[in-house]
């Protein structure tokens, strides 16, 4: 409470004046569509898939394989959540498939998951064996 | 090439900015009727939300980008004489929300939707004690 009053102390109102809202990116004008896009697009220049553009959309990977890179790291990849998501599935089938307990998305099963993890060193041991 | 996602973005915030701004005036306020309204800002559950109304909720809330909201932490409420800012509502103390920021505070204030004018000539302090 003190805390509040030591801010409020501090306000004295300028009746003369008429409240206002202030669009913080360019204080003179208020809101700016082009400059809240530009705000908008450094501000997404650390999402994976808009990062990673051109490493998924290169030619010499096949287009099947594009679209699941891009699929997933949109988070758009047919995971129990993701169908729970849609009501496709219910509920109660959010586990992972594999049996590990554990809420299945794109996360757990990609990185976390031993299930996954053993079915894959498995495909690269037959995939280097053949 | 403009990127549809940001710019979408951006020109519903022209939205909810216009809102903001002309919030007396007949549209806004056919607005808020038809889709409710939580201090004098749009609520956030609605019966029968359309699909531009949640992406606007959306633009409020700052989804999608990032931490926080791009929107809300680029906005400022710049208190005159304070008869059209809510005391506890609006981010006018340098995008202080007091309502977030007070919250204890703001469950025991009998008059929540208070504006700034009114609070100040309560005098803070003794308003603040009262609280």
């Amino acid at each position: 409470m003190w805390e509040c009053c030591d801010i409020l102390s501090y306000i004295v109102l300028q009746p003369t004046h008429l409240d206002r809202w202030i669009w913080h990116l360019h204080a003179s004008n208020g809101y700016k569509v082009t400059n809240a896009y530009n705000h908008l697009l450094t501000s997404t220049s650390n999402n994976l898939a808009i990062t990673h553009m051109t490493e998924i959309w290169n030619k010499e990977v096949p287009l099947k394989i594009s679209l699941f890179a891009w699929r997933l790291l949109r988070d758009r990849l047919p995971t129990t959540d993701n169908l729970i998501k849609r009501h496709i599935l219910h509920l109660n089938a959010q586990l992972c498939v594999g049996g590990c307990d554990m809420i299945e998305d794109a996360k757990h099963l990609f990185l976390s998951c031993d299930f996954v993890g053993k079915l894959v060193m498995l495909f690269l041991t037959v995939l280097v064996t053949t | 090439m403009q990127r549809i996602w940001e710019i979408n973005l951006a020109l519903l915030g022209k939205w909810y900015w216009q809102m903001r701004v002309e919030n007396m005036s007949l549209w806004c306020i056919v607005l808020l009727a038809r889709y409710g309204e939580v201090g004098s800002k749009i609520a956030e559950e609605g019966w029968f939300n359309s699909v531009w109304w949640n992406n606007l909720i959306n633009v409020k809330n700052g989804a999608g980008v990032g931490s926080g909201s791009w929107f809300d932490d680029n906005v400022r409420r710049e208190a005159g004489d304070g008869a059209q800012t809510l005391f506890g509502w609006d981010p006018w103390i340098d995008g202080l929300v007091l309502k977030n920021n007070f919250s204890r505070l703001f469950d025991l204030a009998t008059n929540k939707m208070a504006t700034v004018a009114e609070m100040y000539s309560y005098g803070w302090v003794v308003e603040g004690e009262a609280r």
